[in-house]
């Protein structure tokens, strides 16, 4: 009976141990670990919570009883990245406001509950200033200014909005105290705030000034104005305009340049797509887009000769007359003087003039908005300084000048393109204070160049082949 | 002790099944370097067909290229005595079906394709281009353009990046469509997306929208993610809804950039809409003897190369300047 009573107790207390056991067990060692976050030192901060760098994030897990598996995270709702390594750091550079989840798993499976980091970037300061437009209010150097500013990921921030100018071609800067009184107290160095009205967007607005009188009617003296704004991520954007001088405006197209694109000032919208050069310099010529790429190379070809072997092979000797009929025409040192009456109306033609030296249109060419011609030039181009429209696509292994026997103060418009591989030079400047409201140059991409049927045909080498063999017996 | 000797017509059988042996080994040997001739002249034979049939084939391809006519019926290029050597071309338009699209060769950096959203087939032999200008309401009569009323909100999209690769080389997308507006006049816009978000462009990123065609809500906006197309994996997408109103879309040009030597391809999925003929599809078959042999060959309708894509070029170190 002893025994029976010591071996019931012992199974008694077997049992006790091991519901004590279990109860341990699943209450502390399925305790899941814990992940915490930290930003590096390098993570610059702005203002209004944006951070204005790239954000490293270091994922630490600390573990409770078991061991720690991995660390999971994501980006929002993206695909998520499982690591092993503890810690573990991630980069964050998408611009906006994003949120950083994770959570970590220990060796027994155990999940520890998600936890997250919201956060906000914005590389960018504000840019895509265009259609700067200066209105005359009162005498003749008296302007209010105004400008559109965009800033797509934080957005613009209206306090910030301020502007100085110069009445002394650049030399000194400021502003007066009374902007329309040359005899009020001058502020040298002073910056004056201004209005911004937004736009519908909430990432852009116009910027307006009050009338503001440079103080000298003599437009010999250029006159500048700087505006600046910030964005909610407190980065500075500063743009600098000069008023009355000549201005270039394009639509439509790319613009490249393998040197530097330095133009003393833009007016309206100055260019409409993608702006492209190989270096790091491109003063006052901004995408309305905002899309400006420096630093970028694309290799140009001697245009002349290449094109010369793709299709020149059934080209005509271009007649006395300058032909309607489409077709591939060559030539030797070319100068336009006369062209008939119904080129102007002609539809659908495509004009390839291939020209041994150089060319000069010395008589305004209009075209058909669905007709094209071409010139591939070995040498230089030059555009007689009387013309106001040559409307054309102009390729050349050299120069290209808007006014090749000076004094161009007439506005000149193409409609078209120009490739040149020696350097543009657009030398107009408007006559009777036209610089104001006018550009000097005007070249219009023409897109019906993509729609010519009769161009394509003509352009054949650039249908793509490929080849197969797909049945051999 | 005298030796007793053989009779010699036991000698004299041996030989004669020593020769037969000799010549049976002659025989084979002779017998089976005769067949290896003739196998080999055979062979040699068949080659020379062969060859002959592809130079057949390849001579329909450019006769087709030339003319872009079919040739249903034999046309000779020569022959051998009783072998005749010839060939038969079909040309046939590529598409024009609701199939993805995608183009037959990859883009290296700032290389261009043309996406036509028009039945250019229709109009490329003639003379004048018959696109009739859009109203202010939805076109439907045409026919002849893509996504004319469409109750799919004539959504494209475009998929790129054969590979995610490095980041510095990932390739960004400018888009530029063309189209007619309600004044006949030609117009042009343009779209430019990029998803590494380091090169600062302003080009839009994953997930952004501003409000324009390019991605008028997040959920038009570019997307960064793996998928297919036709059985190839691209990286990148983009949804763009191609609304008619008042716009007659007639091409769409796809420019990459950034990535350099890298060639990645690109695709265009017309989502259930009927997309237009973007070149021609030649098969030639060359006949020699009874040896045939067949080429596809697919061209695409001819396009301006990329450079045509800018209006200012300075291919010179000189700088681009205005004062």
């Amino acid at each position: 009976m002893k025994h029976f009573i010591a071996i019931a107790r012992f199974i008694t207390c077997l049992a006790v141990c091991v519901l004590l056991l279990s109860y341990v067990k699943t209450t502390f060692s399925n305790t899941p670990p814990t992940t915490s976050y930290s930003l590096d030192a390098s993570v610059t901060t702005g203002s209004n919570g944006w951070y204005t760098s790239a954000v490293p994030v270091t994922l630490s897990a600390v573990a409770s009883t078991n061991p720690v598996q991995n660390i999971t995270h994501w980006i929002d709702s993206g695909a998520q990245t499982v690591s092993t390594s503890n810690p573990t750091t991630r980069t964050l550079i998408s611009q906006g406001p994003h949120t950083l989840r994770f959570f970590a798993t220990d060796t027994a499976s155990t999940v520890e509950t998600t936890k997250s980091f919201d956060y906000k970037i914005d590389l960018v300061a504000p840019g895509g200033w265009n259609t700067f437009t200066p209105t005359q209010s009162g005498n003749n150097h008296t302007f209010i200014i105004s400008v559109r500013v965009t800033d797509r990921t934080s957005g613009l921030d209206p306090a910030t909005a301020e502007f100085q100018y110069s009445t002394d071609g650049g030399s000194t800067w400021g502003h007066y105290s009374t902007t329309t009184s040359c005899g009020s107290t001058w502020n040298s160095n002073g910056w004056r705030a201004t209005t911004l009205t937004p736009n519908s967007a909430t990432t852009s607005g116009t910027i307006t000034t009050p009338a503001i009188n440079f103080c000298n009617s003599n437009w010999g003296n250029t006159k500048f104005v700087r505006l600046r704004i910030k964005d909610m991520a407190g980065l500075l954007s500063t743009k600098q305009y000069a008023l009355m001088s000549p201005w270039i405006q394009t639509s439509g197209g790319d613009i490249y340049s393998k040197g530097d694109i330095d133009m003393i000032t833009e007016q309206g919208t100055t260019a409409t797509a993608t702006v492209i050069s190989e270096s790091a310099v491109q003063n006052n010529i901004t995408s309305s887009r905002g899309w400006n790429i420096k630093g970028y190379s694309i290799p140009s070809e001697q245009y002349y000769e290449s094109y010369s072997n793709k299709f020149k092979q059934n080209a005509v000797t271009l007649p006395g007359a300058f032909p309607t009929v489409s077709g591939v025409y060559e030539t030797n040192d070319y100068a336009l003087s006369n062209v008939p009456g119904g080129l102007s109306t002609a539809q659908n033609r495509a004009i390839v003039v291939f020209v041994f030296g150089d060319l000069f249109i010395d008589t305004n060419v209009q075209l058909h908005q669905s007709s094209s011609v071409v010139w591939i030039v070995s040498g230089d181009i030059g555009i007689r300084a009387s013309v106001t429209r040559a409307d054309g696509i102009y390729i050349s292994n050299g120069a290209f000048d808007s006014a090749y026997n000076g004094n161009g103060d007439d506005q000149l418009t193409i409609n078209g393109l120009i490739v040149s591989n020696n350097g543009i030079t657009l030398s107009r400047s408007l006559k009777n204070n036209d610089n104001l409201s006018q550009s000097s140059e005007r070249i219009l991409f023409t897109p019906s160049i993509f729609t010519n049927t009769a161009l394509n045909n003509l352009m054949k080498i650039n249908s793509k082949l490929t080849w197969k063999e797909y049945i051999t017996y | 002790m005298k030796q007793i000797k053989k009779p010699l017509s036991n000698q004299s059988g041996q030989m004669v099944i020593l020769v037969m042996l000799v010549l049976v080994v002659a025989l084979t040997i002779g017998l089976s370097l005769l067949t290896r001739t003739t196998e080999n002249t055979r062979q040699s034979t068949n080659t020379e067909l062969s060859n002959r049939a592809y130079s057949a084939a390849e001579a329909g391809i450019e006769e087709a290229l030339r003319t872009g006519l079919n040739q249903v019926n034999p046309v000779s290029i020569g022959s051998d005595g009783p072998t005749q050597t010839n060939f038969k071309t079909t040309v046939n338009f590529q598409g024009n079906d609701t199939n993805p699209f995608i183009f037959p060769n990859p883009l290296s950096k700032d290389e261009t394709v043309q996406l036509w959203l028009f039945n250019y087939n229709n109009f490329r032999t003639s003379s004048t281009f018959p696109a009739a200008q859009p109203t202010s309401g939805c076109n439907a009569s045409a026919g002849n353009y893509f996504a004319e009323c469409s109750a799919n909100q004539n959504k494209v999209t475009i998929s790129w990046g054969s590979s995610d690769g490095i980041p510095a080389v990932t390739p960004a997308l400018e888009v530029s469509l063309v189209y007619l507006d309600t004044l006949g006049n030609f117009q042009i816009e343009k779209c430019a997306y990029d998803p590494n978000s380091l090169r600062l462009n302003n080009f839009l990123l994953a997930g952004e929208f501003d409000g324009t065609i390019c991605a008028q809500s997040a959920t038009q906006s570019m997307q960064t993610e793996t998928h297919t197309v036709n059985s190839k994996q691209f990286y990148y997408r983009k949804d763009l809804i191609l609304n008619p109103t008042g716009k007659r879309y007639l091409l769409m040009r796809l420019k990459l950039l950034y990535n350099d030597n890298n060639k990645h391809e690109i695709a265009v999925n017309p989502n259930g809409q009927t997309l237009p003929a973007q070149g021609q599809v030649i098969e030639s078959t060359g006949n020699a003897g009874d040896v045939v042999r067949k080429i596809r060959v697919y061209q695409s309708f001819p396009t301006l190369p990329g450079l045509f894509d800018f209006v200012l070029f300075n291919g010179s170190t000189d700088p681009l300047t205005k004062n």
